[in-house]
């Protein structure tokens, strides 16, 4: 008899892996690591747009695959883990995106809002337990509130009818202390289970995995070879091994996970996920670890320091989404630089 | 539609035999709604029918709410009744009370926790500036005998595990730092309001803390645990409970909510407060399997315990010795009966 799972397990490599290719995953690639993922018994597997469903856009990057490919595509090679998305309220809508997913065999419904602005879910939420989804609340750039806003947040999607909170360091900026401070805090505040997902800038990614889920959470996100925006994400087999371990249980076969990996490192990265100059900077700085690809780009437009252009991103405290907003950034240092300021 | 109409005085009418004359201080009255569109509204309007179609007594009932389509569209076969009347408006605006109204339900604002987490401002602000409204109006209506406010049992706070059922005179209070405090805050403050106006202008006024109903009326997207899994059984689903199910609260059906209502509405003495609600208590998961029970073939029941640490178990059932004791009202739809009534409803 299996043991009882404690530690779910959510792998976002073929959505937050979608940022590290600029949204260019084939359909071939899904199917093959979903083929992989479901024979380790990974139990939630996401596929889409980095910026989840409905997001494939000329601002934030054109998928290569569209969401109905993806989707039925995933769908056919997971008969056993589930299929989750990650949604944006307002890259996704209930009619266009929502519904259609469902149809196409959707279980688990991520849905995302910046770390403040909770109250955009709800309708989303709610859709989904009318039908019977299981359904997260999941808040982005959680490093930028402190524990009472982000526990007040979490609250109002629990009220929604969130069945666990995530909450994201999408720039990779947590100590294990603030993690800890947090998943303490939210354990506290609310009365259903708490998730982290995060990302490996600071290098921290497994480390502050571990906190979380000694602090209380039991729910970890965490992509194979660490595949995923930036610095990439926590580095599912090394974090299930560590998991394993520790005498958690995830009912993820580990060598499989293993060999998973190990394939998504040959079909899937064309680059390994590495704590660049860069997403050191971006973690420090506080900045969604999916900008690093703008930034360069703009830098060299621009002749500017990338570096310099994350700083002022963070000073101005911008969040996903507000990608227009690096190309003003870069303009007007760009423009201070000429003047000689 | 006739065959759910059926069913709801079925309903009424099996509950209303167990009122011994308590009701016949509303013959020949003219009965204000505030909130006239909601699941109180439903059920008194339904039990309003049945006293005036069996017992001939002749209530005249106004209903004010915001919205006429929602009120059409929720209930038709009210609406044609001669002795119905829709005041579409919000009780905020509220300046005159019809001129010959008698008895008044404020029983405004919406209790769906989604609306006040996303909005808790303008929650505090309809329900503080309703009631003030309404009462306003209601010192200028001279034939006024009662006012029956319609607060929350939201107001004691969290019921701590040591006490079994809560009863009216128990001194808790909500959180003032969380997010959702505002509605029952807002409910407190109404009471209070209330409570001034009694005493000031010489109201009356008495209260009701409502808790948990099922029944016809309470659309299954709402946020309350038996309508999710009533929701899940009807879609031949399986019933997912959040968390450990260990979860207790009591349910009291539409019908049998009416009737205490109405009662309390007839014959309550002003300044008094009653819980409202059902007085047994159940677990979610013992609900879940309950309503599973009821269909063939049964959905499975899913427990969301595993990933749950250290989840204190959540406790709210009220007491309700004092509406037994002064009006010798208790539970007469068991909750076998209800879930099996408001499935058919929903399936009508």
């Amino acid at each position: 008899m299996s043991k009882a799972v404690n530690v779910l397990i959510s792998d976002p490599t073929l959505r937050d892996g979608n940022h590290a290719v600029s949204h260019q995953l084939t359909r071939e690639q899904i199917a093959t690591y979903c083929r992989a993922a479901d024979k380790a018994g990974i139990p939630i597997v996401e596929v889409g747009h980095g910026n989840g469903l409905g997001a494939s856009s000329l601002q934030v990057g054109l998928a290569r695959t569209d969401d109905e490919t993806a989707l039925r595509t995933a769908r056919e090679n997971l008969p056993n883990s589930k299929l989750g998305i990650h949604v944006i309220p307002g890259f996704a809508t209930i009619e266009r995106d929502l519904k259609r997913a469902m149809d196409y065999g959707v279980d688990v419904v991520r849905v995302a809002s910046h770390c403040t602005e909770a109250d955009l879910t709800e309708r989303h939420i709610r859709f989904c337990r009318a039908n019977g989804k299981t359904v997260f609340g999941v808040l982005m750039m959680s490093h930028m509130i402190g524990k009472d806003m982000l526990a007040e947040e979490a609250r109002k999607m629990e009220n929604y009818g969130a069945e666990a909170v995530v909450i994201m360091d999408s720039a990779g900026n947590y100590l294990p202390s603030d993690v800890k401070e947090r998943i303490d805090h939210l354990l506290e505040t609310l009365s259903i289970p708490v998730g982290f997902h995060a990302h490996n800038n600071l290098g921290m990614a497994v480390a502050n995995s571990i906190t979380a889920v000694e602090a209380g959470a039991t729910i970890l996100d965490g992509s194979a070879r660490g595949f995923g925006a930036g610095a990439g994400n926590t580095q599912l087999e090394v974090l299930v091994a560590v998991l394993h371990r520790m005498g958690f249980e995830t009912g993820i076969d580990l060598y499989r996970m293993l060999d998973a990996a190990d394939l998504a490192e040959g079909e899937l990265l064309k680059e390994h996920p590495r704590i660049s100059s860069i997403s050191v900077v971006s973690g420090l700085a506080g900045v969604f670890s999916g900008f690093s690809k703008h930034v360069q780009r703009l830098a060299q437009e621009f002749d500017l320091d990338p570096r310099d252009i994350f700083f002022e991103l963070g000073r101005r405290r911008i969040v996903a989404g507000q990608e227009d907003l690096i190309i003003e950034v870069s303009s007007e240092l760009a423009a201070q630089k000429k003047a000689g300021l | 539609m006739r065959q759910a109409v059926q069913l709801l005085q079925e309903d009424c009418a099996r509950v209303a035999e167990h009122d011994a004359g308590g009701l016949d201080a509303l013959r020949d009255s003219h009965l204000l709604v505030t909130g006239g569109s909601g699941f109180m509204a439903g059920w008194i309007a339904e039990m309003v029918c049945h006293l005036n179609e069996h017992r001939r007594m002749q209530i005249r009932l106004s209903l004010l709410a915001r919205n006429r389509t929602q009120f059409q569209d929720r209930l038709p076969h009210i609406a044609s009744k001669p002795y119905v009347t829709f005041l579409q408006g919000d009780v905020r605006d509220i300046v005159d009370l019809p001129k010959d109204v008698n008895f008044v339900l404020h029983a405004a604002g919406s209790p769906d926790n989604r609306n006040h987490t996303t909005n808790p401002i303008g929650t505090m602000i309809t329900i503080a500036d309703g009631t003030r409204a309404l009462i306003q109006a209601a010192e200028r209506a001279a034939n006024l005998r009662m006012i029956l406010n319609v607060s929350s049992g939201n107001i004691y706070g969290r019921q701590p595990s040591s006490l079994e059922r809560i009863p009216e005179n128990y001194a808790g209070a909500p959180a003032c730092g969380g997010v959702e405090s505002a509605y029952a805050e807002a409910k407190r403050y109404a009471e209070t309001l209330m409570t001034a106006a009694r005493s000031q202008s010489r109201l009356p006024v008495q209260t009701v803390r409502p808790f948990a109903f099922l029944g016809a009326y309470q659309p299954l997207d709402a946020p309350w645990a038996i309508n999710t899994f009533l929701n899940d059984a009807l879609q031949k689903r399986p019933i997912r409970v959040m968390g450990d199910g260990q979860t207790v609260r009591s349910l009291l059906y539409g019908a049998d909510m009416a009737l205490w209502v109405l009662t309390i509405l007839a014959r309550g003495r002003t300044g008094h407060a009653y819980n409202l609600g059902s007085n047994q208590g159940i677990s979610l998961e013992s609900l879940a399997r309950k309503v599973s029970s009821h269909l063939q073939p049964s959905p499975e029941v899913i427990l969301n315990a595993a990933l749950s640490r250290n989840v204190p178990t959540s406790i709210l059932v009220p007491d309700t010795q004092a509406a037994e004791r002064d009006f010798g009202l208790r539970v007469l739809t068991d909750l076998d009966t209800a879930i099996q009534r408001t499935l058919k409803w929903h399936q009508c």
